[in-house]
């Protein structure tokens, strides 16, 4: 059966060409990128489990892990996960829904205060909040549940200002027209049509806040993560941490295949249709503007500013001991690094648009792009830890990477295994509403098969690609853990110097890093704000 | 036939290409230079803009060879068995690293007669795979205004209830504290350290979290009383303007002094099984180990020399003097590293056990 928005896509075009059968060149070549494409996506998972399952009750380490610590953590980070998700719905979800359905002054405001958060990791954000200050709120899992959820309100902004610009408002007018009221509109109307993004942040939010490390290190939170990575860390042996690891590697995996049933089978059947049919905004009175607004600006002094003046204000009383000489050096690295990374994510993500064609007519093929999520839902160093395992010395990872070992080349593959989705889903998005029979017609034109799907996608697929790079460089940037674990000798990046000086309480002396590092971030900035102004177009007045 | 204009546009592109042509050569000649230099690897579990990177550009300037490092601060034991062919030097601001690392099979044996008749025999591998290069002491820092130094004897005192709610410390499974609740079982045995390690997780005012030098602040803030922490932190805490008042509200306290001694937490060097710069490699340990870099070590860190004839750094004879140590020295309770290391996992699995991280 074909998704709605697959017919609504195809109204209006000419009929699709009947599906061909049998073996040929390219359903061959569709079906080995297939294969690669999982491998990729499954690798680091499947080779944790594959060197935990033999030894996973020797040593005792399971027993002891699942029977002490295990339930108290687990149940922390769920704790922490639901109150980040509150606040990340609370102040990325609402501003972004208000965005996309009203116009007023102070839009384009609301848009970028949004974003900001992006500037800064929660690893920056909790050490600066507990340097600065010695409040016994920051002794708690309330704090650090805050904090992810400041920190992942940009992207639940991003996800819901996209999906809403294409949920047209019909439905709640027809509904209220028909005598619903506003429960009955928010649980038959409003939840079905935006459970999409809905699940989408929801799993963004968890992945971060259940996976995250340092921010929860710091705040002195005993979190399922933390518990995992002292085991490991104070073990110093692989096997007790493939072992451990474990416990997270088969809910992330179990998690994402569900999340891909359910993305592709029952949520692509909710009555979506494409961006064309974008609702008119309506105009916001002004009482509510300033509500609005001002619930912008009270979130984002929270989440951006305040950090930031702390940060800027340490940067210039340590200006004199500056080293300015390692900037330029740490920035070109870092640089060539989340480039490399932001290149290789648009070159899978084309490599999977080619995979799948267009309008969801391959449920498999649309499913597997999704295990990419897999990777995001690990933990970032035991995603490190597993590429230290592959590229142990003699092994195969070895053996094919060859001196490409000792390079950036293993960071730029896990950051790049790590960030996929935040380009793949948007682009699997847009791939959905992008009609085959656009490639026919470039071909009936005598475009070749590659030039043809080209001009049938670019419009679009680029802009979603263009937006999800951006986010994959700004991710990239910030990245610390797998950096750490991976860094080639003589590496450096001003994430890792933020991180030397912060391990030793001289956060004031990595101030300057970090504005280092949002200066770079501010151009893929730039971008997305200028993206999320385009979306849906000119203002209705 | 080009015009006059066309010839005037051509004439300054030629010499851009030209003086383009000469960089790339010059560049190229810089690398080649470059090229030539030897590079000696180091990987450490110290942080880069810590106190390892003095030492490191000393042995630079001396040597003329440029050292790259792997600054990875956890996981090091992790990668050096993953990669131990991909270093020449490794090093730990944990010693007992070291000895898991040399048990492992990952660590050469060094081999040099300098090595071995400076550094005394208590302070070297008994196989000859790793040193130690300097040691600090893991101590009680006190509020000076809420606690008498004469509260305070050893840390066995510790666990018991006087000290309950005013203790903190960072987490139970921070390599520094694993060492130390190691001394406990390999000193004083099994039964002894649960009970001692329990009592201190009992008496904590709050869940362990921060670094050595959060637990000073909250003695200043009036969180804690007491800390276990490196005696280092006391002078730099002093020297930094930020950290000063916390500095100033606590005093230093080597337990222990009475019975068997105060624990040491021992930062070592070795060389890499496979280092393909071996002789660049056993030159940095040498000069690790030589006066000029143990003295600069005691400057730079603050730590203890191992040579018997560097002094103690003044500032740490001074914190000394107030419980009446002379010259700095203090009895120190020196376990073999293996014997700490052995009992390691056992320490894991009583952190793990007791919930020592546990929110309180």
């Amino acid at each position: 059966m074909k998704s709605a928005s697959t017919l609504s896509a195809e109204t209006g075009v000419a009929p699709a060409a009947p599906r061909r059968t049998g073996l040929n060149a390219a359903w061959l070549l569709r079906c080995t990128l297939a294969l690669l494409l999982v491998a990729c996506a499954l690798l680091p998972a499947g080779y944790l489990l594959a060197a935990a399952l033999p030894v996973l009750f020797e040593g005792g380490w399971m027993t002891h892990f699942t029977s002490t610590s295990l339930p108290h953590q687990a149940a922390t980070s769920l704790q922490v996960a639901l109150l980040a998700s509150a606040v990340a719905l609370a102040v990325g979800a609402a501003p972004a829904l208000a965005v996309a359905r009203f116009d007023f002054r102070g839009r384009a405001l609301v848009t970028v205060l949004a974003l900001l958060p992006l500037l800064l990791p929660p690893s920056v954000a909790a050490t600066t909040w507990t340097v600065a200050y010695s409040w016994s709120f920051l002794d708690g899992r309330h704090a650090l549940g805050l904090l992810h959820g400041l920190a992942c309100s940009p992207y639940v902004f991003l996800v819901f200002r996209v999906a809403a610009a294409r949920i047209p408002t019909s439905y709640a007018e027809l509904a209220a027209a028909l005598g619903l009221g506003p429960w009955q509109r928010f649980w038959r109307v409003h939840l079905p049509t935006h459970a999409v993004p809905l699940a989408a942040s929801l799993m963004i939010v968890c992945a971060q806040s259940v996976g995250d490390y340092a921010a929860a290190e710091r705040l002195g939170i005993d979190t399922l993560s933390v518990g995992v990575h002292n085991l490991w860390l104070a073990s110093q042996s692989a096997q007790v941490a493939a072992i451990v690891s474990t416990v997270m590697t088969v809910p992330a995996v179990v998690l994402v295949v569900v999340a891909t049933w359910a993305a592709t089978s029952f949520m692509n059947q909710t009555p979506i249709p494409p961006a064309a049919a974008a609702a008119r905004r309506r105009p916001l009175g002004r009482a509510a503007t300033a509500v609005l607004v001002g619930w912008s600006v009270l979130w984002s002094v929270a989440s951006f500013w305040w950090p930031e003046w702390l940060t800027a204000r340490w940067a210039w009383l340590k200006w004199a001991r500056t080293r300015f000489a390692d900037i330029p050096g740490d920035v070109l690295n870092a640089a060539a690094t989340s480039l490399s990374t932001a290149l290789l994510v648009a070159l899978v993500c084309s490599a999977t648009v080619l995979l799948l064609r267009t309008g969801g007519r391959s449920r498999w093929a649309e499913r597997l792009p999704w295990l990419f999520l897999s990777n995001y839902f690990l933990p970032p160093l035991v995603l490190g830890l597993a590429f230290v395992m592959m590229s142990r010395d003699g092994s195969l990872g070895a053996q094919w990477l060859g001196s490409w070992r000792d390079s950036r080349l293993l960071v730029v593959l896990t950051e790049t295994l790590r960030f996929l989705p935040f380009a793949m889903l948007p682009v699997l998005d847009a791939l959905r509403r992008t009609p085959e029979a656009g490639i026919e017609l470039a071909r009936a034109y005598g475009a070749g098969p590659l030039r043809a799907r080209l001009v049938a996608f670019s419009g679009h697929l680029g802009p979603a690609l263009l937006l999800g790079c951006a986010l994959v460089f700004m991710e990239s940037v910030k990245e610390l853990d797998m950096s750490l674990m991976l860094q080639p000798f003589g590496y450096s990046s001003p994430a890792l110097k933020i991180y030397a000086f912060s391990r030793h309480q001289n956060m004031d002396r990595a101030a300057v890093w970090v504005l280092v590092s949002q200066a770079m971030m501010l151009l893929p900035l730039a971008l997305l704000a200028w993206r999320l102004h385009r979306l849906g177009g000119r203002t209705a007045r | 036939m080009p015009t006059r204009h066309a010839a005037a546009r051509t004439q300054p592109n030629r010499r851009l290409i030209a003086r383009s042509v000469l960089l790339v050569l010059a560049a190229t000649l810089a690398t080649g230079a470059m090229a030539q230099q030897r590079v000696l690897r180091v990987i450490t579990d110290r942080t880069d803009q810590g106190t390892l990177r003095p030492i490191l550009e000393a042995f630079e300037a001396r040597s003329g060879a440029k050292v790259e490092g792997v600054f990875m601060d956890q996981g090091l034991v992790n990668r050096l068995e993953s990669r131990p062919t991909e270093a020449d030097v490794v090093i730990s601001k944990d010693a007992e690293l070291l000895d898991i690392a040399a048990q492992r099979g990952l660590l050469d044996v060094i081999g040099s007669k300098k090595i071995n008749d400076a550094v005394p025999a208590e302070f070297r591998d008994a196989g000859g795979r790793y040193f130690v290069d300097a040691y600090r002491a893991r101590i009680i820092f006190y509020s000076k205004a809420r606690v008498k130094a004469a509260d305070l004897s050893s840390y066995e005192d510790l666990a018991t209830p006087k000290w309950k709610g005013r203790i903190c410390i960072r987490s139970g499974s921070h390599d520094y504290n694993l060492a130390l609740f190691g001394m406990f079982f390999a000193s004083s045995g099994e039964a002894k350290a649960k009970e001692v390690i329990s009592g201190i997780a009992a008496n904590l005012a709050r869940a362990p979290k921060g670094n050595d030098r959060e637990q000073a602040r909250a003695i200043f803030e009036g969180r804690c009383d007491v800390a276990l922490m490196n005696s280092y932190y006391h002078p730099m805490m002093a020297a930094n303007d930020e950290q000063k008042a916390w500095a100033d509200s606590v005093g230093v306290y080597f337990p222990n002094q009475a019975g068997k001694g105060t624990f040491i937490m021992r930062s070592a060097a070795g060389v890499t099984k496979n280092a393909a710069n071996r002789d660049l490699a056993i030159g940095l340990l040498e000069y690790m180990a030589s006066k000029e870099g143990q003295q600069l070590m005691v400057d730079r860190t603050r730590q203890w020399s191992v040579l018997p004839d560097i002094k103690a750094h003044p500032l740490m004879v001074k914190l000394g003097a107030e419980q009446g140590l002379v010259d700095g020295r203090f009895k120190i309770d020196f376990i073999p590293l293996a014997q700490i290391a052995g009992k390691r996992e056992e320490v894991i699995r009583l952190v793990s056990e007791i919930r020592f991280d546990a929110e309180r």
